[in-house]
């Protein structure tokens, strides 16, 4: 984890806690009462916009930028594109069982949702059955063996009026950034900007890994809600597996 | 068969993304419960009882007390009828003999109710239009509307694992009817089973600062005699709540043509030949 990662996140505000008798809600009160200097400030429900509902991906009309590989990473990318073409590779995420992990959750298909609570925002997405929880109660990433690396990775966030942003480290370097491929080292640190862009949601996805990448990436994904009365499938991979065993079982 | 896996899981990615665009039934004007009036149920939460999963699911934690407080062998529960008795007499006999093809050991969902008696940790989040259940173990998602919708129809009421959830809030009690439950699946580690015409009822609340209840009444004029009542309980304890990776653990034998064997706790294949 790079020294900065937890960065920025200070001003993260507090939800109100009219029922707080746990330890952490006290000492994340104080830790509120030592921040107040920093302009940290209340946050409830009147504070949160509303993102609910059901969002799908929108398809960009242009092409993300090439991701600023160095040179070691981008002949890893690829190799591990033409053995996806050539069928000697398969997609970690498309075996069934294994999450896509951040930041590629973030490109999946089917619906995504942006539950959003003082202290705390989901973003479930159908495909997988991926959840990533973002804190906003103003807590930091763990440091030292607390942070380890798991497919979401740790995520706190900050609300910048009605614009979620979210600082994602402690990322598995074995999930790829997305469908083709691209590989990221376990220094990738995320950075993502959530918020309304007129009807649509749009996040600005900065990626940075200084072992892979020369600068930051930056993509921009853009969500379109669907009508009201949508719903969220069942998700079960594995389905298919057991219908293809149970063929060949036949 | 693991070459070709990957392009079915993709098909399917692409058939959800097609069906994820249909409508329910249409929602009702029903006026939303104000979000600041929504109870605490923040934390993270585990089943109480055995940390394995190995009772009833009535069993360990229900109230009247299940399985776990008498002496073995005891299955009072569920109510069967004599064809659904006997179908349960012989998943209860695998069971007992370690063999039983628990769909949860081959990362497939365990579906509603069975899910509320997961392993590992779990999540209420309400909010005034939803209500999620999220399940560590699995990782498995419920989705209870409260927008006063009613359930679904016509092309959109077809059988899955969590069925199809709706809401209302007495209070600081959820109020939830399930139907839509796929039948004969294993709701536990003993093989219990219901039928797709379940209907599942239950009475979500957080009893105090470190216990939450479900209280569930399942009727299932197919499989059961009466209403099926059952009691769980989850104890708060510390998070984190964890990203779950199913197919970390490869240890199952694939056979010649591909076929992925499932085993027992001893690692014995327990497929029919």
């Amino acid at each position: 984890m790079r020294a900065d990662a937890g960065r920025g996140i200070v001003g993260a505000g507090f939800p109100p806690a009219p029922r707080a008798t746990s330890k952490f809600l006290i000492l994340a009160a104080a830790a509120v009462v030592a921040l107040a200097g920093s302009g940290a400030m209340a946050q409830g429900w009147a504070d949160l916009p509303d993102w609910s509902g059901d969002w799908v991906v929108v398809k960009g009309k242009a092409a993300d930028p090439a991701p600023p590989y160095r040179p070691d990473w981008a002949q890893k990318a690829r190799a591990n594109a033409a053995a996806l073409k050539a069928s000697r590779a398969a997609d970690p995420f498309a075996t069934c069982g294994l999450p896509a992990g951040a930041p590629r959750m973030l490109s999946l298909p089917g619906v995504h949702e942006w539950i959003v609570r003082p202290g705390e925002v989901w973003h479930a997405v159908e495909d997988g059955n991926t959840v990533q929880r973002i804190y906003t109660d103003g807590r930091q990433h763990p440091a030292g063996d607390d942070l380890f690396a798991t497919y979401t990775g740790d995520n706190v966030g900050r609300w910048e009026g009605q614009a979620l942003v979210i600082d994602t480290v402690g990322l598995r370097p074995d999930t790829w950034l997305d469908g083709a491929g691209r590989p990221h080292s376990e220094q990738t640190h995320v950075t993502t900007r959530v918020r309304k862009a007129g009807a649509a949601l749009e996040a600005d996805i900065e990626i940075d890994d200084p072992v892979a990448f020369t600068r930051p990436w930056k993509i921009v994904r853009r969500y379109r809600r669907l009508p009201a009365g949508s719903f969220v499938h069942d998700f079960a991979c594995h389905v298919i597996r057991s219908a293809a065993d149970a063929k060949a079982a036949d | 068969m693991r070459i070709t896996a990957p392009r079915a899981c993709a098909l399917a990615a692409a058939a959800l993304l097609a069906t994820g665009l249909a409508l329910g039934s249409a929602a009702l004007a029903a006026p939303l419960r104000p979000a600041e009036s929504l109870p605490d149920w923040t934390g993270v939460w585990q089943n109480k009882g055995p940390p394995t999963d190995t009772d009833l699911f009535d069993g360990g934690t229900s109230e009247p007390r299940g399985c776990a407080a008498l002496n073995q062998p005891c299955r009072s529960h569920p109510p069967y009828r004599p064809e659904w008795e006997a179908k349960y007499l012989k998943n209860l006999a695998m069971a007992r003999a370690a063999t039983l093809p628990d769909p949860l050991t081959r990362c497939m969902p365990r579906g509603t109710p069975g899910n509320m008696r997961s392993p590992d940790t779990i999540e209420f989040v309400p909010r005034p239009e939803r209500t999620w259940i999220f399940i560590e173990n699995g990782s498995q998602a419920r989705r209870i509307y409260t927008d006063g919708r009613g359930h679904r129809t016509g092309k959109d009421a077809f059988d899955n694992w969590t069925g199809d959830s709706v809401g209302r809030w007495e209070g600081d009690i959820l109020v939830v009817e399930t139907v839509g439950v796929k039948g004969e699946m294993m709701i536990d580690r003993t093989g219990a089973i219901l039928s797709s015409q379940a209907k599942v009822s239950e009475r979500i609340r957080r009893r105090d600062a470190d216990t939450m209840e479900d209280v569930f009444v399942i009727d299932d004029p197919v499989a059961l005699t009466g209403p099926w009542k059952v009691t769980r309980l989850y104890r708060k304890v510390n998070g984190p709540i964890f990203d779950y990776a199913c197919a970390e653990n490869p240890r199952n034998k694939i056979d010649a043509s591909g076929r992925t064997l499932t085993l027992d706790t001893q690692g014995r294949v327990i497929d029919a030949r």
